[in-house]
């Protein structure tokens, strides 16, 4: 069974939809006697757009790094946020194999940055970029949607397969249909689990690969079909992927048609598909994986599920911010909010205990919490 | 009758001889044009193809090792000295008072960079021969311990860091940086550096520690090289800052300033892009200082004088009060003093122009330097005593420590660690290697392009017979003990023919090296081992699976379809092993616009993996770029069947040569 | 006496009779120009005439300097001077006449003396001996008359000739080039004017270097400062070039010592004795690390106001003359050197192609200058005017080649006449103007940094992008084809 909410749950939802908009809520704080949401919620968006330096409209992604430094790929280069609040760009003069950032990683060793492109895979390392190719490197194609770091290797997904550059012997391992279980090359994510590796293959799946043992484990929609998920809960949502994020044991599977989630603890999937669940839309562009959450960004806002509960982030009609939160067995509520996304389509999602970063379509949206959210539920929440 | 029958059997015997010869010269030819695939291909010596063994190489025979001085490091209270022998796996202590040696060490392996600890009870040792890295008790000189780091360590700095006492290793041949852990020994990350990391030194009390990269990455053939200086937190491993030292290649010292917040970088300034006219004023190479200030500004002064160089800088140390540099230039036999007072004075009112153009005033040193101080042959590293009083310069070549007291700028005497090696001809021919003396004003020497007789990774454009038209990548020497003919239009026959009146004319410009000299320099270059690619725990072992691939890819005689490839473009025709070169010219598709002729000798490709970039020119920065970007009509070998998979499979295997 | 001390009184004997037999000088000794004191100067003299005037000797002076120790080297000669002597100190080189011949050329004689040997046949005579690596005998010529070494109308060159083998000539300035020396990298020091339009008669005389095939001619010091006369460069082994610079322009009592370091040679321009050198003669390095200065003694304690200049010795760091180490007051002790065995200088294989008949020039970028454009709107160089001297007094414009964006220049142009190049902007107009004063040899590949380019630099590392082409070709009758 896919994830799929009975009418009666939709009905609530409604009603407490209805209710909220009626008591005008902007205040997240929970219901009194519901207990702590073992969400974040975001008290309110802090947006930046060109005016602030970000040279374009349209934001891909986002990353926080260790140092603290919010980094943002943008069709127009790489931005990073300086200290006075203002964006500083870096293109193809710079080194940036390509304007078009599509994700960034960085590498937890060294805090190396690396940037994946519309043309190769730049690493950003002591302020120096390096690009690497699919002509002068073993990079398998110069289109990388997405890029992690783990254990010492690169993983680049791209276009013709997922290359793995070991940062120790600059060796490159191209994976594609050739030589793993793919049944086509064309990868849009990676994301590193324990001691495995998924892939995110268009319209293959996801693909487990354990680097130590050179194996590889298909996972495919039970079903095989797009766009009716006749088998729920027993395997990706459905064949394409457009992205992959795991921590802590939960594997977040995107789709242009829903949302899945493996737990490698039981080998148990969930999946989501709108209308029938909270998620927002079946047109997932990416998800975030912090802890138990999935950071799930669509075309229409974005979702946060640990699976069970939901907070929902959209923008209505008249630009207002909107937030709804979903609890099992209780009434959906809804709220404004006195601040807004920049916009509902929303490309990528950075978070963690304490803020999101949102790369929308119209822009970079800084989420703050409320101060009374309590994250420390997060992680035990099983 | 007898006479005719004489005749008779002299003329058969002539006739069959005649048969023999000419059907013999015949079959040879066919049999080599076959073979080769070249159908063109005159007669030729049997040995393009049938090359013998590699035991049989000059460079795989036992050669005399000797007492060169390599790194060196002072106790914390100045009273011994210790020093790294490389060639003959040893650690010498001497007695800083007596100049004596007090005892010595085997530390096998190649021990070469040293570094102590705060209290001076543990010398630690880069073993660059198998990529390790020993601990050393200083009371017996005992070894305590060993790691493994990246290939070929070159140096190592003790630093105290807030997550504890860290070792920062250069891992010169692996392009990467090991941070240790000395309690107990172990490698804790390993981060990538520029080209070759060379040198380290601690600045801050350990905050960060500098590493100096010896080869400049080269970004495109027409494309300014810069040798990298990184910098990196030793605590959590990251890398702080990529300084880029533009132009600047063998980059192979580098010093903290106390009391000023710099670090000094010995460094050449390549003018590679510049079609070499003339050696003067630096056209073809200077030598310089890099200085790099804590806001990471960076500016290259000169060492070299208007009307004199001082080539190969290497060595660099600080003295504790940061007013004086001193530097030491391996191929003009000088430790150059620096005034840092002077130039701390002209940083602070120089416009950004004025740094910018400071290395290429050549006349600009005679404002800050002191005294070039003459020492032994082939200086190298420095080392200064705590309080600065004493200044130890290793003569390499020379197998002595010369000791110079910084206030008068005067010898005070050796200690004596070798004989020299002056009847071994190998030693003399590296003296020949690096003397400037043989080159206008001393510019430069063999070992200026060709550290450790390897490649500096540029390309330079030679004086031919016009300007421009010669771009040329430079050549490794190691491992070229058979390969000639030499250069890339196989025109000279011997190192001789190579490195004589040739190179005298179209760069030296100076006479010529004696022939006796010559020889000399010729066999030390055929001595020169092939520059060791893969780890040292590697050495040996089996082809990894991809590296299999790409073996049976490089002597592929067929497509996958069954379609066989002519031999002219198998691999392994003209690459063939063990050298890895057929010794013959080639026409791979990559003549330039402006290059005389469109056939090129062909290299051999031992080491290859760390010879970049490529082709006669240098134009392909990688090896993948030769077939990804550089490949036209399957004329460098027939790669158009090949998948990402296989070109990368192939790269894996041709960097294990 | 015992048979013990015979035997070594008779190996001693037998040891000086050898020794004078040879022509070895004595360690220590010294060789001088001596002019004897109010000697007249002849008619129609030449500059050597009038620096060496009839009875002028190059004599051989021994320790410990007594007037008793000279010997004359230049026996037989009605005049001689300016004496140097040979890398392995076997051999002086000096300029005499010959009475019989009437004209001024290089002779050689054993430094322990002999008699000289002619060793050119110059026509209008031969000046200026040096001795360059292998022995090589470089010279100026011709002679030019007394007052008109810089108005000559055939001005001296420098030429060069290997031992056996035929001169060959190695400037091909407009003006003369004379007092050549020749340094430890190789290179030839010598005298010429700075570059200008108009042959003056005082034209401002600077230090240039050319290597010893003709190739690579090059300011080396004085271009920009100092007064206008120079003369006499030396080498003196201490990282300075010493030279007499005066405000007239023959050799005489108002010279004094000036030098410039090597390593910044125009930036050090200063007085090279730390007392008053006023009537200095010349300036000489020993090997011992000392000065040889012969010097006026006029005026000094004890001597007239017209005496005769006599030899000093000048340690380093010195703060007075001293007193002299020879001084004969019958004669002008003029120029000394000593006579010792001294590390030979560098040598340099030559990349003259003498079939060629042109060299090429690369200018790195034409707009790279320390001076500002004449029109003073910064617009860059649109062209390369190339102008030769193709005759005396006949200025050419040879042609004009196109300036690439980046500044640079690939051109070939005829060897062994002055060139001159001027860069134009897109109008046409002269941006920055430099008279015929290089020149190319065949086969030389020459290149700059700019145009006025700063002293002492080197190029910044860029690839030109006039390379990437084949250079145009001009002739001595102007722009000829363009391939």
């Amino acid at each position: 069974m896919k994830n799929r909410l009975s009418p009666p749950f939709a009905i609530v939802i409604g009603l407490a939809s209805a209710l909220s908009h009626a008591q005008g809520m902007n205040a997240p704080a929970p219901a009194p006697g519901a207990g702590p949401l073992p969400i974040p919620v975001v008290s309110r968006f802090e947006n930046f757009g060109e005016k602030d330096g970000i040279p374009s409209h349209k934001v891909h992604c986002v990353l926080k790094a260790s140092d603290g430094r919010i980094w943002i790929g943008t069709p127009n280069g790489l931005c990073v946020r300086q200290d006075n609040g203002t964006f500083r760009r870096y293109g193809t003069e710079d080194g940036l194999s390509h304007l078009t950032v599509l994700s960034i990683a960085e590498d937890p060793a060294t805090g190396d940055l690396w940037i994946a492109t519309l043309q190769g895979l730049t690493r950003l390392s002591g302020g120096r970029f390096t690009a690497f190719t699919q002509t002068n490197s073993g990079l398998p194609n110069n289109v990388v949607y997405g890029v992690a770091v783990a254990e010492g290797t690169v993983w680049a997904a791209t276009a013709a397969g997922t290359g793995a550059y070991d940062l120790r012997t600059r060796a490159w391992k191209p994976y594609d249909q050739t030589n793993t279980v793919m049944n086509e090359p064309w990868c849009y994510a990676v994301a590193p689990g324990k001691g495995v590796i998924y892939l995110g293959v268009w319209a293959g799946g996801v693909v487990e690969h354990d680097p130590h043992t050179g194996t590889f484990k298909a996972y495919r929609d039970p079903d095989g079909e797009f766009h009716i998920a006749l088998a729920t809960d027993s395997g990706p949502i459905v064949d394409v992927t457009s992205w992959v994020a795991y921590d802590q044991g939960i594997l977040w599977q995107g789709s242009y048609f829903g949302l899945a989630r493996y737990n490698t603890g039981s080998a148990t999937w969930r999946t989501w598909v709108q209308d029938k669940t909270p998620l927002l839309s079946n047109f997932v562009n990416t998800v975030f994986a912090h802890g138990r959450l999935g950071w799930v960004s669509t075309d229409r806002g974005v979702s946060v599920t640990d699976g069970d509960n939901w907070v929902n982030y959209l923008v209505d009609k008249e630009g207002r911010g909107v937030v709804r939160i979903y609890r099992p067995g209780k009434p959906p509520e809804t709220r404004m909010m006195t601040t807004a996304l920049p916009d509902g389509f929303i490309m990528a999602v950075w978070a963690d205990d304490h803020e999101a970063w949102f790369a929308t379509s119209n822009g970079l949206s800084h989420g703050v919490f409320t101060v009374s959210s309590d994250s420390s539920a997060l992680t035990s929440n099983p | 009758m007898n006479l005719k029958r004489s005749l008779f059997a002299v003329t058969t015997a002539a006739l069959a001889f005649s048969v023999v010869v000419l059907g013999g010269g015949y079959g040879l030819r066919a049999h080599q044009r076959i073979r080769s695939g070249r159908p063109d291909l005159g007669l030729v010596s049997c040995t393009h193809c049938h090359q013998g063994s590699l035991n049989k190489m000059p460079w795989a025979k036992a050669r005399p090792h000797h007492d060169s001085p390599g790194g060196m490091v002072l106790s914390p209270d100045g009273k011994r000295l210790f020093i790294a022998l490389d060639d003959k796996d040893e650690v010498a202590e001497a007695d800083v008072a007596t100049l004596a040696v007090l005892r010595r060490a085997k530390v096998p392996g190649g021990p070469f960079g040293l570094a102590l600890d705060a209290q001076g009870e543990r010398l630690f040792v880069a073993c660059q021969h198998v990529d390790q890295v020993a601990v050393l008790d200083t009371s017996d000189l005992a070894e305590k311990a060993r790691v493994s780091v990246g290939v070929r360590p070159t140096d190592i700095a003790f630093c105290p860091t807030r997550g504890g006492e860290r070792l920062v290793v250069t891992n010169s041949g692996s392009d990467d940086i090991s941070i240790l852990s000395p309690s107990p020994l172990a490698e804790v990350a390993r981060v990538a550096g520029g080209r070759e990391p060379y040198a380290a030194t601690v600045v801050d009390g350990g905050r960060c520690v500098y590493v100096a990269n010896r080869m400049a990455v080269h970004d495109g053939q027409l494309a300014p090289p810069a040798s990298e200086v990184t910098v990196l937190d030793p605590a959590s491993g990251h890398i702080v800052n990529r300084l880029a030292l533009d132009s600047a290649h063998m980059a192979e010292g580098i010093a903290a300033v106390p009391k000023k917040g710099w670090v000094l970088n010995t460094m050449i300034r390549v003018r590679n892009l510049v079609p070499i006219t003339q050696v003067k004023d630096g056209w073809v190479m200077a030598s310089g200082l890099a200085i790099s200030q804590a806001d990471g500004a960076v500016t290259q002064v000169p060492l070299d004088e208007a009307n004199a160089s001082f080539s190969d800088p290497s060595g660099v140390v600080a003295s504790p009060d940061g007013r004086r540099a001193f530097v030491a230039s391996g191929g003009s036999d000088v430790v150059t003093v620096v005034d840092l007072d002077w130039l701390n004075s002209w940083l602070s009112r120089a416009s950004p122009a004025d740094r910018g153009d400071a290395i290429m005033d050549m006349a600009f040193s005679y404002h800050y330097v002191l005294a070039r101080i003459p020492t032994g042959c082939n200086p190298k590293h420095l080392a200064l005593s705590p309080d600065g009083s004493r200044l130890f310069v290793a003569e390499r070549l020379d197998d002595s420590v010369l000791v110079v007291d910084t206030a008068s700028l005067k010898p005070l005497g050796r200690i004596v660690l070798g004989d020299g090696g002056r009847n071994d001809p190998i030693r003399q021919g590296e003296r020949v290697f690096t003397r400037a003396r043989y080159t206008f004003q001393g510019g430069f020497d063999c070992r200026s392009c060709h550290a450790d007789g390897h490649v500096d990774g540029l390309s330079y454009d030679f004086d031919g017979s016009g300007v421009g038209d010669n771009l040329l990548d430079n050549r490794s020497l190691c491992g070229v003990a058979g390969t000639e003919p030499f250069k890339w239009n196989g025109r000279n026959p011997t190192l001789q023919f190579q490195d004589g009146p040739r190179f005298a004319r179209v760069l030296m410009r100076t006479d010529p090296i004696p022939d006796p000299q010559l020889d000399e320099l010729a066999t030390f270059i055929l001595h020169l081992p092939p520059t060791r690619t893969i780890p040292w725990d590697q050495v040996g072992k089996p082809l990894t699976p991809a590296q299999q691939r790409g073996r049976d890819l490089f002597f592929a005689t067929k497509r996958p379809n069954g379609t066989p490839i002519p031999r002219s473009r198998q691999c392994q025709v003209c690459h063939r092993p063990p050298l890895y070169t057929n010794r013959l010219i080639a026409s791979v598709g990559t003549q330039g616009r402006r290059d005389p002729k469109e056939g090129f000798d062909t290299p051999h490709l031992i080491g290859v993996g760390a010879s970049a970039p490529y082709l006669h020119d240098g134009r392909a920065r990688t090896l993948e770029e030769i077939w990804t970007v550089y490949q036209i009509d399957d004329l460098h070998g027939v790669s158009s069947y090949w998948t990402k998979l296989q070109l990368n499979d192939m790269v894996e295997y041709l960097r294990t040569l | 006496m015992t048979r013990k001390t015979s035997a070594s009184l008779l190996l001693g004997a037998a040891v000086l009779l050898l020794a004078a037999c040879d022509p070895q000088a004595q360690q220590g000794s010294i060789v001088l120009t001596q002019v004897p004191v109010g000697a007249p100067a002849p008619q129609d003299m030449t500059v050597l005439d009038a620096r060496y005037p009839p009875g002028s000797r190059v004599v051989l002076l021994s320790p410990p300097f007594g007037a008793q120790a000279v010997r004359v080297l230049s026996e037989g000669l009605e005049a001689a001077g300016d004496p140097c002597v040979s890398w392995d100190g076997r051999w002086v080189y000096f300029a005499g006449k010959d009475k019989d011949r009437q004209g001024w050329q290089i002779y050689r004689v054993a430094a322990g003396g002999g008699s000289p040997e002619r060793l050119t046949d110059a026509p209008g005579g031969a000046m200026d001996p040096a001795v360059a690596a292998h022995e090589e005998l470089v010279y100026s010529s011709p002679v030019p008359k007394a007052g008109r070494l810089w108005a000559s109308p055939e001005p001296p060159s420098l030429y060069g000739m290997l031992p056996g083998k035929a001169p060959r000539r190695l400037t091909f300035g407009p003006d003369a080039a004379v007092n050549p020396t020749v340094l430890r990298d190789g290179r030839i020091l010598y005298v010429g004017a700075a570059a200008s339009d108009s042959r003056r008669a005082q034209p401002h005389l600077c230090l240039y270097t050319v290597n010893n095939d003709g190739t690579e001619v090059t300011a080396y010091a004085g271009q920009d400062d100092g007064v206008d006369t120079v003369r006499r460069p030396r080498e003196l082994g201490d990282g300075r070039i010493g030279f007499l610079a005066s405000r007239g322009h023959e050799p005489g009592a108002s010279e004094w010592a000036e030098g410039v370091r090597s390593a910044a040679p125009f930036a050090t321009r200063a007085n090279l004795l730390p007392f008053p050198g006023q009537g200095c003669r010349s300036v000489e390095p020993t090997p011992e690390g000392e000065l040889l200065v012969c010097a006026d003694v006029a005026g000094m304690v004890g001597r007239s106001m017209t005496a005769n200049a006599a030899l000093f010795r000048v340690a380093p760091g010195a703060a007075e003359l001293g007193a002299p180490v020879f001084d004969d007051p019958s004669w002008n002790s003029i120029e000394a050197t000593g006579i010792a065995r001294r590390d030979e200088a560098a040598g340099h294989t030559t990349t003259v192609m003498p079939a060629a008949s042109q060299g090429t020039i690369l200018c790195l970028n034409a707009n790279d200058s320390c001076e500002p454009a004449t029109d003073g709107t910064g617009s860059p160089a649109a062209q390369l005017r190339i102008t030769a001297i193709v005759g005396p007094g006949q200025l050419r414009v040879l042609g004009t080649v196109p300036v690439a964006s980046d500044g640079s220049v690939l051109v070939r142009l005829p060897a062994g006449v002055p060139l001159g190049l001027d860069t134009l902007d897109g109008a046409g107009r002269v941006l920055r103007h430099q008279p015929p004063v290089f020149w190319l040899l065949p086969g030389e590949n020459r290149a700059c940094v700019g145009c006025h380019e700063r002293r002492s630099h080197s190029p910044r590392n860029v690839r030109p992008l006039a390379v990437q082409t084949d250079p145009e070709s001009i002739g001595l009758a102007g722009k000829s084809y363009s391939r």
